[in-house]
């Protein structure tokens, strides 16, 4: 009898448990989309032939806009940033923007700035998932030591 | 009482605690829960609630003029509000975005619903909705009784989005 009621107990638990959803609610035709910073992966500035890198890794599926990339000193101040050095990017068909210039997988700016000018940069970028998403624009302040 | 009859009540005990926790799971996820209380300025300046469209199946879509999945989603937004708005479906867009380029956004793109315009008001509004990834666009469909049917992160398809009003309109 005690068997027989534990075995109903533990498979109505099981059951239960197993039916129920997640606690933090699955929504119905969700796509698992990436955190901004895990789609567009920020790295360290480095200094390369005189010039600040600034770059970024890019998950699969996911892409940065070029023409919404901006760049300027944050510190210090007065300090004049060059016209930022940026590869060809990938040539895109936007269905609601025409045709427009995106990046994927990677991406490294190179900004003239005098050593002296080491401190900080204001970084803003915006990109979106194939998948149908868009993260609006991101504004981070990338540290930038003194040259080597 | 010998020492495997005080086992297989610990047992007992321990399965029925878990078919609780495992009904209490099974129950709190099928109960959606209430919409919280929001409010967001439209375009002529006015504060909006949500509790305004109470007794209306309320779907709301956050949108920016720099979202290019949004502008794609919104012709089928708005049909589906010339479709269904006499059953009882409403659709409101608030946008992340500055005032001036959401109203050429609504003119270009003919948005008979009410918008609502902002940065940090909207930000938090898609925070208080459910939102984890402050991205767009972001949808949340709330019932006739204020509560929330579906958080969606991503544009709609028109058979999705279809779908779903049928199913709520007709239940």
């Amino acid at each position: 009898m005690i068997r027989a009621a534990l075995f109903c107990c533990l498979t109505l638990g099981a059951a239960a448990v197993a039916a129920a959803p997640p606690l933090a609610d699955a929504p119905v035709g969700r796509k698992d989309y990436l955190p901004v910073d895990d789609a567009f992966q920020l790295q360290p500035a480095e200094w390369r032939k005189g010039r600040v890198v600034v770059s970024w890794r890019i998950a699969p599926g996911y892409y940065l806009y070029r023409d919404r990339l901006k760049f300027a000193v944050a510190q210090p101040d007065g300090a004049r940033l060059g016209a930022p050095l940026l590869p060809g990017g990938e040539s895109y068909l936007d269905e609601v923007f025409g045709q427009v210039e995106v990046y994927r997988t990677e991406l490294r700016a190179e900004l003239p700035l005098s050593p002296a000018a080491a401190g900080s940069l204001r970084v803003t970028y915006q990109g979106c998932a194939d998948a149908g998403l868009c993260y609006p624009p991101q504004t981070r302040v990338v540290a930038v030591d003194a040259p080597p | 009482m010998n020492l495997r009859s005080t086992a297989a009540v610990a047992l007992l005990s321990l399965a029925s605690a878990a078919a609780g926790f495992g009904l209490y799971r099974w129950w709190d996820a099928r109960t959606p829960e209430l919409a919280p209380a929001i409010q967001l300025t439209d375009l002529d300046g006015r504060p909006r609630a949500l509790s305004e469209w109470r007794d209306r199946l309320l779907l709301v879509n956050f949108w920016a003029t720099w979202c290019a999945p949004c502008l794609k989603e919104i012709p089928l937004l708005v049909e589906a509000q010339k479709e269904y708005a006499a059953r009882g479906f409403q659709v409101i867009g608030p946008a992340m975005d500055n005032p001036d380029a959401v109203r050429a956004g609504v003119q270009r793109l003919g948005i008979p619903y009410p918008v609502m315009a902002g940065d940090a008001e909207i930000a938090q509004a898609m925070d208080a909705l459910g939102d984890t990834l402050q991205a767009l666009p972001f949808s949340v469909l709330i019932g006739h009784d204020g509560r929330i049917l579906l958080r969606r992160s991503g544009e709609f398809t028109r058979a999705e989005l279809i779908e779903l009003i049928e199913r709520h309109l007709g239940s």
